[in-house]
């Protein structure tokens, strides 16, 4: 059951309609039902074992840590949880990436075939709520659940096993337990925000697909700057499939009276690139940064480092140099959770570290350099800021939309060849017909309506405030014409959630 | 502590709010369905209107291109209707039966047993909604579409736009200037037409280079999915509640297909052997003795379907058999009728 279906909104229909009929103590019931199926109705059922298996095996680990005193048994416990939950995680999604890089340094010596295991649900969002909730009980953060019929509940919670947000049981666990009743202002706007997530993924990604499919798809007849524009038109295809997703993800939990934490905000109105990926997935972000750099920067081998750092370089660089070391663990592991491939650890990790990285050691001279030519902070360096970042992280998508790291290397390549290319008209003129005068008159306003909700978030400000100020009728008038975008945009064939297969 | 009202004016408002947002989805799938062309909302709204049946001929395409209900009526003078839709399985037939049924009552029923579709494991799609956008009882629809197709099916059903929807400026004339209500007793589609009654024959015959090969091959061990019999099976207690009678019946397609989808004969006993074992008549028209059926390439469209030609010759021989009753017309094996009666497909 895709998120952006009617389908789906009926399945949500009914289950809202339970769950503020049931009493508060079971309202929670409901929930797992709910799970239970979506998650039966869109994988093997079988790979509930794994899921079942690790909340099980965190739910004891969390349970001893709350009867032993003896820390080093605790910390054993401890080890043993997060090997399961992390083996599971990598021996299901990395067991190729190991098998064909065995293969790639062994050539035919290595008698290693791929594997197809059946994948559970969602593994890579669950597998890290879990481990956060496990190391939130270790650290004495997180509350106990003692349920762990609730505890599976909250892993599983069904609008986020599709594409996230990766959520904390330290920030939403208690919320997610409360009673809620039918909150007239909270059940609209979450389904407010899920038809916006809907306009977004049906009325733009999807309607910008076959245009990227026909520019990537061709690499001999569109190179240079062909190239480019089919990456940044690939941007716009993923931001809104994937923030699209996490529109209807978080308003359905709304609807449930749950306030859970934001994946995106603006990130195409970002001036860096490390700014940028605070604005891009941002609870992947927040999770690397809490449970990988931080205990990572405060261990004793690093603390030790930076003492002989500061001590050889001075305060200032010697402190930077762990810092950016605990930074490029963080993003190989960013760069790995993408994907079984190493075009994810060079183009999602090691590029953007390089990028923020570069940015950080060369920050004072940048800004001397800035000042020496009198340019100010105003609208077009700002403009040429976004521009930057854009591309830079245009650049970096290449890796994550290529099929392989060779594949990823000759686009680069491909980019900055200029001659020889095809004309523009034809590959245009057959996505507007595709389209159709009545497609593109709801692409583009579609569009237009995304950059002004995205400039609205990026000032800190609310979109669907501003539905409120408009008069009833003009409310109205724009919720039918969302609507039509909607079903206008149903009947064309599009693709799953791109971070769906995660 | 006071409990909260269950109706409160809140969610009053709220109700009439979602309310809203589907009339708004009515209004929209109302204009910009994209079904002013489909044959199946032609065949069936006339179903509807036709009363009671003598004999309903129901099945997939092999059923609405070969079977002429005006010829037979005017041969006969019974009350005959084609409930052919495309690729209708036994699921659909069971449905769409029931559909008819309700509307006066149905006599007899001569079943589509055209192999190639008896060996699918699962409804498809659009078979489906081709069906459950005309159904008149609603919660037949849901249950059918739901079945198929889960919660997406069942929303399919109230709003047929999210999955025929056509977005366009000449549809939305279509159903402003009410061409979408306009007669559809006959009207012609390029190479076929719809010649009224669900009857939808083909003009153009297969060219002269054309090679019959197979559709699809049979298997002998299993020549009809469990699918299909389970839902055949719930066609034969249907009608036995019903006490309608059941014919199945196959159509006559090229020799040059069955041939090369092989085991035809497996195919053959494993539909009389149901047929025997439910006390129902089988009407193999694969094997009709010499001179009853003179078929050749011109009287076929494709590899498996008759053209108009083909129709009219077989439904003129199907008027013979309601009318006389006689059914004594088919050879025991198809190795007998290749042997003494091949239809000129055969390289």
């Amino acid at each position: 059951m895709e998120l952006a279906t009617f389908g789906y909104l009926l399945f949500l229909a009914v289950s809202l309609f339970l769950y503020f009929c049931l009493p508060a103590k079971f309202q929670w019931i409901v929930l797992l039902a709910d799970n239970l199926i979506f998650y039966c109705l869109n994988t093997e059922p079988v790979t509930l074992i794994y899921l079942g298996g690790s909340v099980l095996a965190v739910y004891f680990a969390t349970l001893f840590f709350q009867k032993s005193t003896d820390p080093s048994r605790k910390k054993i416990v401890l080890l043993l949880a997060l090997l399961l939950c992390a083996g599971l995680l990598f021996v299901l999604k990395y067991s190729n990436l190991f098998i064909n890089t065995v293969c790639y340094f062994m050539g035919e010596d290595a008698s290693l075939q791929p594997v197809n295991w059946l994948l559970p649900l969602a593994i890579s969002f669950y597998s890290l709520t879990l481990i956060s909730y496990l190391l939130d009980c270790y650290w004495g953060i997180a509350a106990f659940q003692n349920n762990p019929l609730k505890l599976f509940s909250f892993i599983s919670f069904f609008p986020l096993m599709v594409s996230g947000p990766i959520q904390r049981y330290t920030k939403v666990g208690e919320e997610f337990f409360q009673e809620h009743r039918f909150d007239y202002a909270r059940v609209t706007g979450g389904m407010k925000r899920i038809a916006w997530g809907m306009v977004k993924k049906l009325a733009i990604s999807n309607r910008i697909s076959p245009l990227v499919a026909s520019i990537w798809n061709d690499p001999a007849s569109y190179h240079g700057l062909w190239i480019w524009a089919g990456i940044l038109l690939y941007l716009l295809q993923l931001y809104t499939d994937f923030s699209g997703c996490m529109d209807i993800a978080l308003g359905t939990a709304e609807c449930f009276g749950l306030t859970l934490e934001e994946n995106f905000e603006a990130p195409f109105l970002s001036k860096t690139t490390q700014e940028f990926w605070q604005r891009w997935h941002i609870t992947l972000g927040r999770w690397l940064r809490d449970y990988i750099m931080n205990p990572l920067l405060k261990s004793a081998g690093m603390q030790k480092l930076m003492t002989r750092c500061v001590a050889r370089f001075g305060k200032k660089t010697g402190k930077k140099i762990p810092m950016l070391l605990s930074m490029l663990v963080l993003w190989l592991c960013m760069g790995l959770w993408h994907g079984d491939s190493w075009k994810y650890i060079l183009g999602e990790g090691l590029w953007f570290w390089l990028v923020i990285a570069l940015g950080q050691i060369f920050e004072p001279a940048l800004k001397k350099c800035k000042a020496s030519l009198h340019i100010k902070d105003q609208v077009p360096f700002r403009f040429f800021q976004v521009i930057r970042t854009n591309l830079i992280f245009a650049f970096g998508m290449i890796f994550f939309k290529a099929a392989s790291l060779p594949d990823a290397f000759s686009r680069i390549g491909a980019m900055f060849r200029l001659s020889g290319n095809a004309a523009a008209s034809p590959i245009v003129k057959a996505w507007t017909d595709q389209m159709g005068i009545s497609g593109l008159a709801v692409f583009f306003p579609a569009l237009v309506l995304l950059v002004v909700t995205d400039i609205q978030i990026y000032r800190k400000k609310n979109p669907f405030e501003l539905l409120k100020k408009l008069h009833p009728a003009l409310r109205w008038v724009l919720y039918a014409v969302l609507i039509y975008f909607i079903m206008s945009s149903y009947v064309i064939e599009g693709e799953g959630f791109a971070y769906a297969r995660f | 502590m006071k409990k909260p009202a269950l109706f409160s004016s809140e969610k009053f408002i709220f109700a009439l709010k979602c309310l809203a947002v589907a009339g708004i989805c009515c209004v929209i799938n109302f204009f910009f369905k994209g079904d002013v062309e489909s044959l199946t909302r032609a065949t069936l709204s006339e179903l509807y209107a036709d009363g009671h049946q003598d004999v309903l001929f129901i099945g997939a395409s092999h059923t609405y291109r070969s079977y002429d209900p005006a010829a037979i009526e005017a041969a006969t003078g019974l009350n005959v209707y084609n409930a052919g839709s495309a690729l209708q399985q036994m699921q659909g037939t069971y449905y769409l039966l029931q559909e008819a049924v309700d509307t006066e009552g149905v006599d007899n029923v001569v079943l589509d047993m055209t192999y190639t579709m008896q060996l699918l494991e699962e409804t498809g799609e659009r078979q489906t909604v081709i069906l459950t956008d005309y159904m008149k009882n609603p919660l037949r629809r849901v249950i059918y579409a739901g079945s198929v197709l889960g919660a997406e099916g069942v929303t399919g059903t109230i709003w047929p736009c999210t999955h025929n929807g056509v977005f366009n400026q000449e549809n939305l004339r279509h159903h402003l200037t009410g061409d979408y209500k306009r007669d559809y007793s006959t009207i012609e589609f390029g190479e076929e037409g719809y010649h009224g009654q669900g009857y939808v024959p083909d003009y153009l015959t297969v060219p002269e280079d054309f090679t019959f090969t197979r559709a699809t091959e049979i298997d002998p061990n299993y020549p009809i999915s469990d699918f299909t019999m389970k839902y055949l099976k719930k066609v034969i207690a249907y009608c036995r509640k019903h006490d309608i009678r059941l014919i199945l019946a196959d159509p006559p397609m090229p020799d040059g297909t069955l041939v090369t989808a092989g085991h035809f004969q497996e195919y053959i006993d494993r539909v009389r052997k149901i047929a025997e074992e439910n006390g129902l008549e089988y009407w193999e028209f694969n094997l009709v003795r010499d001179g009853l059926l003179d078929l050749d390439r011109n009287d076929f469209y494709d590899e498996t379907h008759l053209n108009i030609n083909g129709a009219e010759k077989f439904s003129a021989l199907i008027s013979d058999i309601l009318a006389s009753g006689n059914t004594d017309i088919f050879y025991d094996t198809y190795a007998e009728k290749l042997e003494k009666n091949p239809d000129g497909t055969l390289e």
